[in-house]
């Protein structure tokens, strides 16, 4: 009865988005780890034991059973259970417990059958059909569409009724109902993989199409399929089971649990035992498949949603009782619009907390611009959300240290005074405008929101503020705009929305995480510039998080280098990019293509090696490995270099001094 | 203009459904006229039945009188009872409609309600409840739940009517039968989709406007999350009016589903055929209906269509 | 690989275009015109050089790139590669000749079969074409390959998730060096990559370059890396090259005020001259390409045209978005020509006629020539 594609296919897109996410410690997919990894959830494991259970009372039911399955015994009619007859006896005085552990037989037998016919003639069906397209595509998603007209049992039924009841007819007649969904799900999942880049890329290297859909497609979407399999396996035994029940199934005198079922429905009134045994195997068993697919699914499925580790409460709490401790040794109110001290910021992982970011101080005056630059892994988004007091709930939090936001000490505030602090002082602008935007409300609803909350205003109001707001980010039209939605706009347009958005309650600190990086360069040039004339009018402080040296050199008045979650050189942009202290700045600084043009370099001053998995830092200096000063000298491995003045900026390298003239 | 589409689409495959319907009756063995006949009937009486149900016209206007029954009774009768099909359908309809839209107004406010809890209460044992309990309520044959209410409150308690339909009482436990499914499904959809939106940015440009918790999840994730949900609820209907052949049997409802149950098995095929007709035109009906509530939701939608 | 000593280009391609049909709805009985993704490309890359085509997104690089592979039919025009027309191949004769193009994409996430190891991954383009005769020898060559790319033996038994960015970007890298092509086509090579990790990409490719005597061309839309990497460069707006020559000569000496545009949004790391510089932001965004503005397409951007509009008579200019911009522009599709002595090619009615650029916008100009 189940006509709904388990939802997994269509929408397979991985769904983090932008988010900062813990680092991920990389898993290694082949056969055995996918086993485990199954067996390492319980609903995994449990399916499986399940599954394996059935399939042993299946394969050996002829040993199993205590007595004939067939055996009739007037004399013993309807018996409860016994220690001769465990599951009672039946109104014929057969003995229920061998005919169950024989029906096991066949009712998992037209699962299997029932899947296998599915799954050979829709698998293949929903593949040519994604791969060829055109009429091929059309002509199939017709007859599907078709198919998908008739409730399942009802479609099983006429099968059915034109073949007859028996249970080959049983088998055929749920396989072809789950054609459908097998098809449109192997097509969804099929297009989905051919529109992956690796695809491209063994079309371009010279792979015919059948190599392309047997080395990378069925491989690919051989899990997805699994997964739909197992739970199919659950529905399609309750379909057929149904019909079982209603009499068009399994025919008497061969056991089936449907059919006993609905044997049993004369009796139920006086040996509700007899239904009792019957259905408690069939929902168990339906019960393993679904578990199964579960299982499989979250391993397989990468939509499904993620398990959510324990206890992540507990440590949270407990991260904020220190955070709390460390704030109050250093409570000195501060009157710049944004100041950190000493910030330490961990998410939860299932190795325990794992901190990013590793005690940061900074502060950004009123009317400044403080860029902080670094690769990802940095820590920089983590720092940016924790100022926001945006951090994931449950996920990262505080561990250490304050943070102070237009004066106020932002762990310290209840639920509502964070709430008016995000309302008044705080605007955000996120990197990716498509998914900052909900996408089922009209910017004029969502500007609108942004103005009414916690305020009086009447709705005339709110909308003159509303195009005010909008002319101000140059939108031309606003009164016209207000009535569209986000994929209305182009993506400068929907950055420029949300900054409109951000600036509405006047906030005191403008908080950027990389505005402009999934925008084309001369939109980018658009909004940085509008950033700057507001923070021109308004006077707010803006803190930029980004990756493009460039950016900071042109829009920003201080910068902050980050690197493995510390800030390791900082100071006014025209002092830090005029003469870097630190070798990690240095070296980004030098190996941009364009200075290298400018010195006739034919090769790029490259920094060895890879940005640091944070997890797995080196004692002392993080930047150790990659460092071409540091020279094997004992002082870096031993000792964290702290930030300190070194010229006109800060630097945290213990060999600040040497830097070449 | 959309819904012009949307109709333009499903009128081709209600066509093709009724042709489907229509050629089922050859592939029935046996012969229609000889067992409307009976089998005392001489052969030429058979041959004025064959005639009368224009069985030996061509086939497209076999068609078209099989198409003409939907509107004039007289052309299709019930082999079984010799009556109008159109009176045994209509007769039982309201109680069939009764059960299907009772059982997915409970579903889905259980499942929407435990989905949101499930989904805000992440890892915890409300949660782990919530989750098992709706595995549960998926892997859960509504013929042996059904057998168990009966057995529950109709035969132990005795607080209900076990069978037949002729007040209020004797609906309630087949709603509650029904309503398992969809509430167990819906429950699971609610928890998965909210979660995905919870990830999204715009969840937090909402929280720095300044929003309450409260007003983050009603006003952005949820409706978010709802497009998904939708078409699986018309899924749901369309499964619980084919579901029907099942509950009406356990409860003994004289519904439509029992209907073509006694008519496959006595192979009174005017009425399987009409019948069958009648559940494909609710669920085209239906996924129309959700399409359109989809394209209220999601204003993408709306323009997708239109590039389309 | 005789072909290699040989002389000339490595790829022409003339007046080539790659339209997509646009589907009509149900009941609009209206054609709708095509989208015009790449309309009228020409351009020849000499054997040895770095070819780089430069856009923001939607100007049809993407799409141009994979008509160069192969990957996509031309609607229109011709590609030649090494003397051979592609359009005149049937499919496995294309299949054969992407020996000789490969194609490096941009995000080395998504461009590795999660399901391969790094060994399979680079088997498989031995397999395909027929490269070697038995396993070892595919081993050495696969060995020989990972250590020309940086990566140790090592890395060949582990999947693309074990792997950095870096790492990954070096796989693929490898896999299109792996059967010794003659061209390689560069998707955006490094923006997806870390700041510190693009350097050594950058350096590992011209490396490549030189040792294996490869083609390339790059699509980016990064113009300093076209002042770093490329020979010559073509900058594309809507489906056309709206200046194409030498790369030196294009970013440091602008014609086309597109190209314009482009370099002055390049902002170089100098603080005091990033600030002190007036930039000129170019307004407004891509039109779709389904509805193409008529006669020069970037005239409803085009700051040249706006500066120029207000000085002609009221019967010569006509009024676009708010600006007098001249009537020429909106009325007629500009020809290439060449305005100076360089070999460029430069697709505007008035640049480079009138008045000379003007400094402020040459950007990479002042640094090179500080940095000489």
């Amino acid at each position: 009865m189940r006509r709904s594609e388990p939802a997994i296919a269509p929408q397979m897109q991985v769904t983090a988005g932008t988010l900062p996410q813990a680092p991920e410690i990389a898993p290694a997919p082949p056969r055995w780890s996918q086993l485990r990894q199954i067996l390492r959830q319980p609903k995994g494991m449990i399916g499986l034991a399940l599954v394996l259970f059935y399939a042993v009372i299946a394969l050996f039911a002829p040993w199993i059973a205590t007595h004939d399955p067939y055996a009739q015994s007037f004399i013993a009619t309807l018996q409860p259970p016994s220690s001769t007859h465990w599951f009672g006896t039946d109104e014929l005085g057969r003995d229920v417990f061998s005919r169950i552990v024989t029906g096991a037989r066949t009712s998992l037998g037209i699962g299997i059958g029932g899947v296998l016919v599915a799954f050979v003639i829709g698998v293949p069906l929903g593949v040519l059909s994604a791969w060829r397209g055109g009429k091929i595509d059309f002509l199939t998603m017709r007859a599907v569409d078709v198919m998908l007209s008739f409730p399942d049992i009802v479609f099983a039924l006429a099968v059915v009724a034109v073949l007859g009841a028996s249970t080959q007819n049983v088998i055929f007649a749920v396989g072809l109902v789950s054609v459908p969904v097998f098809a449109r799900t192997a097509r969804a999942v099929t297009l989905s993989t051919l529109a992956e880049p690796y695809i491209e890329g063994s079309v371009s290297l010279g792979c015919s199409p059948t190599r392309v859909v047997l080395r990378h497609v069925l491989p690919n979407i051989a899990g997805i399929l699994l997964t739909l399999s197992s739970l199919l396996f659950a529905s399609t035994l309750l379909t057929a089971s149904g019909l079982g029940f209603l009499g068009l199934g399994t025919q008497p005198p061969n056991p089936e649990w449907g059919t006993m079922l609905g044997e049993s429905r004369s009796y139920i009134r006086t040996h509700p035992h007899l239904a009792t045994f019957a259905g408690l195997f069939l929902a168990v068993s339906a019960l393993a498949f679904n578990l199964l697919g579960e299982a499989l699914r979250s391993v397989y499925d990468p939509s499904a949603p993620k398990v959510q580790k324990r206890g992540a409460g507990a440590w949270m709490n407990g991260a904020r009782g220190i955070a709390q401790r460390l704030s109050d040794a250093d409570a000195a109110a501060s009157a710049a619009p944004v100041e950190t001290r000493n910030l330490h910021v961990a998410y939860l992982t299932e190795d325990g907390p794992l901190e990013v970011v590793r005690g940061v101080s900074l502060r950004i005056e009123a009317g400044r611009t403080l860029a902080i630059v670094g690769e990802s892994g940095s820590g920089k988004s983590t720092l940016l959300r924790a100022i926001a007091t945006l951090l994931p709930q449950g996920r990262a939090a505080i561990s250490g240290g304050s943070v102070t936001v237009g004066g106020q000490q932002v762990e310290r505030l209840n639920t509502r005074q964070i709430r008016e602090l995000r309302r008044q002082k705080i605007g955000v602008v996120f990197q990716d405008a498509a998914s900052a935007l909900n996408p089922v409300l009209t910017i004029g609803d969502q500007i609108g929101e942004a103005l009414r909350t916690g305020s009086s205003l009447s709705p005339d109001e709110i909308r003159s503020r509303s195009i005010a707001l909008l002319e101000d980010v140059n939108i031309s039209d606003p009164e016209k705009r207000l009535a569209m939605y986000p994929h209305q706009f182009s993506g400068g347009m929907k950055q420029r929305i949300i900054i409109a958005m951000a600036l509405a309650q006047d906030p005191q600190v403008l908080l950027a995480d990389e505005p402009t990086s999934a925008l084309d360069v001369t939109i980018q040039q658009q909004i940085l510039a509008l950033l700057r004339d507001m923070q021109r009018k308004r006077g707010m402080a803006i803190l930029l998080v980004t990756h493009d040296l460039g950016l900071v050199a042109r829009y920003a008045d201080d910068v902050g280098v980050m690197y493995a979650g510390r800030i390791v050189e900082a100071g006014e942009v025209a002092e830090v990019f005029r003469a870097p202290r630190h070798p990690y700045t240095l070296s980004l600084r030098d190996s941009a293509p364009s200075v290298a043009a400018a010195r006739g370099l034919r090769s790029l001053p490259a920094i060895p090696g890879e940005p640091p998995n944070i997890g797995k830092l080196p004692d002392g200096c993080a930047f150790r490995p990659r460092c071409g000063r540091c020279d094997g000298r004992s002082l870096c491995a031993e000792a964290v270099p702290e930030l300190r003045p070194v010229g006109a900026q800060t630097t945290a390298c213990h060999f600040a001094e040497e830097t070449g003239a | 203009m959309f819904v012009l589409n949307r109709l333009a689409a499903a009128l081709p495959t209600l066509f093709i459904v009724s042709l489907l319907v229509f050629w089922f009756v050859d592939l029935i063995p046996g012969d229609p006229a000889r067992i409307l006949a009976g089998p005392m009937a001489s052969q030429d009486e058979v041959e004025v039945i064959r005639d009368r149900m224009g069985l030996n016209e061509p086939g497209p206007q076999r068609y078209l009188h099989f198409v003409g029954g939907l509107f004039d009774p007289d052309i299709a009768v019930s082999l079984r009872t010799g009556r109008p099909v159109a009176t045994e359908i209509s007769e039982r309809l309201p109680n069939t409609l009764i059960i299907a839209i009772g059982g997915l107004a409970l579903g889905v406010i259980l499942g929407t309600t435990t989905g949101i809890i499930c989904a805000l209460r992440q890892g915890t044992w409300v949660d782990t409840v919530i989750t098992i309990l709706t595995l549960g309520g998926i892997s859960m044959p509504i013929y042996w739940l059904g057998l168990l209410c009966i057995w529950l409150f109709a035969v132990h308690l005795g607080w209900l009517p076990a069978a037949g339909a002729e007040s209020w009482r004797h609906f309630v436990l087949p709603i509650l039968a029904v309503a398992t499914r969809p509430a167990a499904t819906f429950s699971r959809l609610v928890t998965a989709s909210l979660l995905e939106v919870m990830g999204r940015d715009y969840l937090d440009t909402a929280r720095s406007k300044g929003l309450t918790e409260a007003q983050v999840i009603l006003r952005h994730a949820l409706r978010n999350s709802l497009v998904a949900a939708v078409s699986v609820a018309g899924v749901q209907f369309g499964a619980m009016l084919g579901g029907s052949v099942i509950t009406e049997t356990v409860f003994g409802i004289p519904g439509i589903g029992r209907l073509l149950v006694d008519a496959v098995s006595r192979a009174d095929y005017p009425v399987i055929q009409y019948s069958i007709l009648m559940f494909a035109f609710f669920f085209v009906v239906i996924n129309l209906v959700t399409d359109l509530i989809t394209l209220w939701l999601d204003p993408r939608m709306r323009q997708n269509v239109r590039a389309r | 690989m005789t072909d290699l000593t040989l002389s000339g280009d490595a790829i022409t391609a003339r007046d080539l275009k790659v339209h997509f049909p646009v589907r009509g709805g149900l009941f609009s009985r209206r054609v709708l015109p095509p989208v015009r993704a790449v309309d009228g490309v020409s351009f020849r890359i000499p054997r040895g050089s770095c070819f780089a085509i430069v856009g923001e997104s939607g100007s049809g690089k993407s799409t141009l790139a994979r008509a160069i592979v192969g990957l996509l039919r031309a609607t229109e025009g011709e590609v030649v590669m090494d003397g051979t027309d592609l359009a005149a191949l049937d499919d496995a004769q294309r299949r054969q000749m992407r020996r000789k193009v490969q194609l490096v994409l941009q995000d080395p996430h998504a461009s590795l079969d999660p399901r391969m190891t790094v060994r399979a991954t680079l088997r498989e383009a031995l397999i395909v074409h027929d490269l070697c005769r038995d396993r070892d020898e595919q081993d050495r060559r696969i060995e020989e390959v990972v250590r020309q790319v940086g990566l140790s033996i090592s890395h060949l038994d582990r999947y693309p998730n074990a792997l950095s960015g870096g790492q990954r970007q070096r796989v693929a890298i490898a896999r299109g060096v792996i059967c010794k092509p003659t061209v390689l086509v560069l998707d955006e090579p490094v923006s997806a990559l870390d700041v510190s990790v693009q350097a050594q990409i950058i350096n590992l490719l011209m490396d490549l370059q030189k040792a294996l005597d490869l083609t390339y061309v790059i699509i980016t839309h990064d113009l300093s890396l076209v002042g770093f990497m490329a020979d010559d460069v073509g900058v594309m707006y809507l489906g056309r090259f709206v200046e194409i020559g030498p790369a030196r000569q294009v970013c440091n000496h602008p014609v086309h005020p597109y190209t314009r545009s482009l370099l002055a949004a390049v902002a170089g790391v100098d603080p005091e001259h990033e600030k002190s510089r007036p930039v000129e932001i170019l307004q407004g965004s891509v039109p779709s390409p389904v509805a193409m503005p008529p006669g020069c397409t970037f005239h409803t951007r085009c700051p040249l045209a706006r500066d120029l509009g207000p000085r002609l008579p009221p019967g010569e200019r006509v009024t676009v978005e708010g600006s007098a911009i001249p009537a020429l522009c909106a009325a007629e599709v500009p020809e290439p020509r060449q305005p100076g002595a360089e070999p460029v090619a430069v697709t505007c009615h008035f640049a480079g006629s009138g008045q000379p650029p003007e400094t402020a916008a040459t950007d990479a100009a002042d640094l090179q020539d500080k940095g000489r």
